[in-house]
């Protein structure tokens, strides 16, 4: 019975009584808030807000409202909640104009989608489908795959003594190395029968540049990556957390490092927490995070 | 069935209905069985009426429906309602809770951040949905800290609350001749811890009835600073949640003792709308402290409940007095308080969600952007004339509820609650004229549908006018705290079909569909 009303309602695509707007309901008056600031990083003296001609001062839950204008100069960054989504913006977004917030559907429209959606239901014929599991052992299939490293673009300061890699896929033995910019070698491994390895930088500063990670399974499968190694001034600024355990505080400021830009600050991040992530449940769920293709944290 | 038939038609046959039957010979065959149909669908209705409490189902599929209209309506922005109540939710999620060092109770100290923050903002009433019982001495940070610097320099983090709260009240009272309390110091209400009251020789093994009366548990750092003041409060966090685990319903007050004499506490969320909406009383002006005083001479429990010597702990029956009828201004609409109210009169009409749009009426705020800011500053404009609800949202507390419109924080259901009293009321019932006179007009409908159509088609044809018409004004109504029943006149549908499928079989007029199985 619920599925004829359906069609029925669902071929009504115009307002049937005025005032009953099909379409979303318009969003809330300009002056309204539609969010706030939550995080500042660098220096207050860089951000500016502006509103209607105003300049605001950026502070910790400031109200922000569409059309507000956000000027940014290098090595800040804001971060804002607007309505149920997080905003980063940085200089590269300066200026920023804030933009509306989704409004809630209004009535016909609810109703449209209800209804469709009730409809769909019961018309709809049940297609099974289904995903290949594995019962047995935690198996790595597929293709040989280094999630944890953007090519180009992942980056690693140089005041470490160790490296942590992770890939994916493959068949073992893998041999890993990780090469300079010139092609020589600075670390490498063979006989791996793991997915994941600590490796030893050696002895001496490291210098600063490109470098290579390379992974080749038994099959000859092999993948390539490029990494930048960097000065640890470059590294971005961390909010200190005060006196929290070492381990909570090493989470946190991997999450730090994910949160301001996880594509160039992931493998950073990861050094952090693998070697925690055997006795820190943050951290192992972290690591596996980072290790995920697509990483959860892309989402 | 044909029983009943056979005495209707003996009744007929008497002399004294002559005239009557000549009448009715004299009409036509499609008017004689809609007639018919009118009388047997008022009968059903009719009957389905009185024994609506006994049928099977019917309550189950009213409740259901509810949860649909409300999670239907989920996440409503009203563009017209200037007025809406805004509000703002200090989350002591999970980041802050590991931030904190996750503590066994919320630190006071950090309590006291938050609560000091929306007082001077000043938010326009503050709600703290956070156990307060117990005093722990060296709760929060300051248990964290190495013990020379706790023992020297940081107060007990407890009586720093009671100590700031105290300085609150006095400041209140110092201002209250001069300008309004609601400016400068917005009322403050406690969740106050209540359990089910147990006689002392119970023991462990002790029954827990449902109906047992409850008890309120005294603050033990607090109970004297909210006492002597006049915009602190005590409120009562409890709701109800149903036996498929959905909290559905708000508890609008609680009779209880308290100190073993009798007592009524209002709950969080009536307790609001009252400060905010300040109805009025037959004694006089509104005030928090003369609205709980009536309600406690209203609705506490008889004294000898109290008495641990006395009988069985039952809520008597003196606590079912009359109902306290309050009438909302702003809404125009009553507000009844009963202890026996209606399944309808207690719906929680849900609007926010975890993660609503509603940018502008909500916005939940992590408590560690307050309490673990650094140096940066903080703007209080965010609060500043709004209510705000503290509570936790962090996995170990516990404090997670169902709801019709997914999982939520227990602070989220009570914003929910607040929200509802504020903006719907209490949900009604559309009145009883309109009902019985939609119904009537709905079983003309399903007469004439009936009478054109064979049975099947004509279930068919008046379940899609229940589904086009009475669908969407029902969902319509909804949002304005009306609730037009649409599950009443379904089942009134099926008794209906099922009087004429064993009583009425006269050849349809019209005949647009023949089945197989169809012989007359």
């Amino acid at each position: 019975m619920g599925g004829v009303a359906a069609l029925v309602m669902a071929a009504i695509s115009v307002p049937l009584i005025g005032g009953w707007s099909v379409r979303a309901a318009a969003n809330p008056a300009p002056s309204r808030d539609v969010g706030y600031i939550e995080r500042i990083v660098g220096d207050l003296k860089n951000i500016r807000i502006d509103r209607q001609g105003q300049s605001m001062q950026p502070a910790i839950l400031l109200p922000v409202r569409v059309d507000d204008r956000v000027v940014l100069k290098r090595g800040s960054e804001l971060y804002l909640q607007l309505g149920n989504r997080r905003v980063v913006i940085t200089e590269k977004d300066s200026p920023y104009r804030v933009p509306m917030v989704d409004a809630p559907p209004a009535f016909l429209t609810r109703l449209r989608s209800t209804l469709m959606s009730l409809g769909s239901k019961l018309t709809s014929q049940y297609v099974r489908s289904s995903v290949p599991v594995s019962t047995s052992s935690r198996g790595h299939e597929g293709p040989l795959s280094l999630p944890v490293v953007e090519d180009d673009v992942s980056r690693l300061s140089v005041h470490r003594t160790t490296i942590h890699i992770a890939w994916d896929g493959g068949t073992p033995p893998f041999v890993v190395q990780v090469l300079s910019a010139q092609g020589q070698t600075l670390v490498a491994k063979e006989g791996v029968q793991e997915w994941r390895l600590r490796l030893l930088w050696p002895p001496g500063p490291m210098m600063e540049g490109p470098a290579r990670i390379v992974v080749e399974d038994g099959a000859g499968q092999r993948i390539s990556k490029l990494l930048n190694l960097v000065p640890v001034q470059s590294l971005p600024g961390r909010i200190s957390q005060g006196d929290l355990p070492p381990a909570l505080h090493a989470v946190i400021a991997a999450d730090q490092l994910i949160q301001t830009n996880r594509r160039q600050w992931g493998l950073e991040a990861y050094q952090d927490l693998a070697p925690l992530a055997d006795s820190y449940e943050p951290a192992r769920l972290l690591r596996d995070c980072l290790e995920t293709i697509p990483s959860c944290y892309s989402h | 069935m044909g029983w009943l038939a056979e005495r209707f038609a003996a009744l007929t046959a008497r002399p004294a209905f002559a005239p009557l039957r000549r009448r009715w010979s004299l009409l036509p065959p499609f008017a004689q069985h809609l007639f018919k149909s009118l009388l047997i669908g008022s009968v059903a209705a009719a009957v389905l009426s009185f024994a609506r409490p006994y049928v099977p189902g019917l309550a189950g599929a009213e409740t259901t429906a509810t949860d649909w209209a409300i999670k239907f309506w989920q996440d409503r922005f009203d563009l017209s309602h200037a007025s809406d109540e805004r509000f703002v939710f200090f989350d002591i999620d999970q980041r802050t809770y590991r931030a904190w060092g996750e503590p066994l109770f919320v630190p006071r100290d950090k309590l006291l951040e938050l609560i000091r923050f929306a007082a001077e903002a000043p938010a326009k009433l503050l709600v703290i949905d956070v156990e307060l019982a117990k005093h722990v001495p060296l709760g929060g940070t300051a248990a964290l800290a190495p013990p020379t610097r706790t023992a020297s320099s940081d107060p007990d983090p407890d009586l720093a609350l009671a100590a700031y709260l105290r300085r609150y009240t006095a400041g209140s009272q110092q201002t209250a001749h001069s300008t309004s309390p609601h400016a400068a110091f917005p009322h403050m209400i406690f969740a106050r811890t209540i359990g089910p009251r147990a006689p002392p020789d119970a023991g462990l093994q002790g029954p827990l009835d449902a109906a047992v009366l409850r008890e309120e548990r005294p603050s033990e750092f607090l109970e004297d600073v909210v006492r002597a003041s006049n915009v602190l409060h005590w409120a009562s966090p409890l709701s109800d949640r149903d036996d498929d685990g959905l909290v559905r319903n708000w508890r609008l007050f609680e009779p209880t003792c308290l100190d073993r004499t009798p007592h009524a506490i209002p709950s969080m969320a009536l307790l609001s709308w009252a400060v905010l909406r300040t109805p009025l009383m037959s004694q006089g002006a509104f005030s928090p402290a003369a609205f709980q005083e009536e309600l406690r001479r209203r609705f506490a429990p008889s004294a000898a409940t109290c008495v641990p010597a006395a009988a069985p702990p039952i809520v008597s029956n003196a606590s079912s007095s009359e109902p306290w009828v309050l009438y909302d201004g702003t809404l125009r609409k009553r507000l009844v308080l009963s202890s026996r109210p209606s399944d309808l009169e207690q719906r929680i009409f849900y609007k926010f969600q975890a993660s609503t749009t509603l940018a502008d009426l909500f916005s939940r705020v992590p408590a560690l952007l307050i309490t673990e800011r650094s140096n940066q500053p903080l703007s209080p404009d965010l609060v500043a004339g709004k209510t705000v609800v503290i509570g936790s949202s962090y996995e170990a507390g516990k404090d997670l509820h169902q709801t019709p419109i997914g999982e939520m924080a227990g602070a989220m259901v009570v914003i929910n609650q607040i929200n509802a009293l504020m903006e719907f009321g209490q949900f009604q019932e559309v009145s009883r004229g309109i009902r019985w006179a939609g119904l009537l007009v709905l079983i003309m409908v399903f007469s004439l549908s009936f009478s054109f159509f064979t049975t099947t088609w004509g279930a068919q044809v008046s379940t899609l006018v229940l589904n086009a018409v009475l669908l969407p004004l029902s969902l319509w109504l909804f949002q304005y705290g009306w609730w037009l029943d649409l599950v009443f006149p379904l089942f009134v549908l099926q008794a209906y079909q099922k009087f004429i499928d064993m009583e009425v079989t006269p050849p349809p007029v019209i005949r647009r569909h023949r089945h197989a199985n169809e012989e007359t």
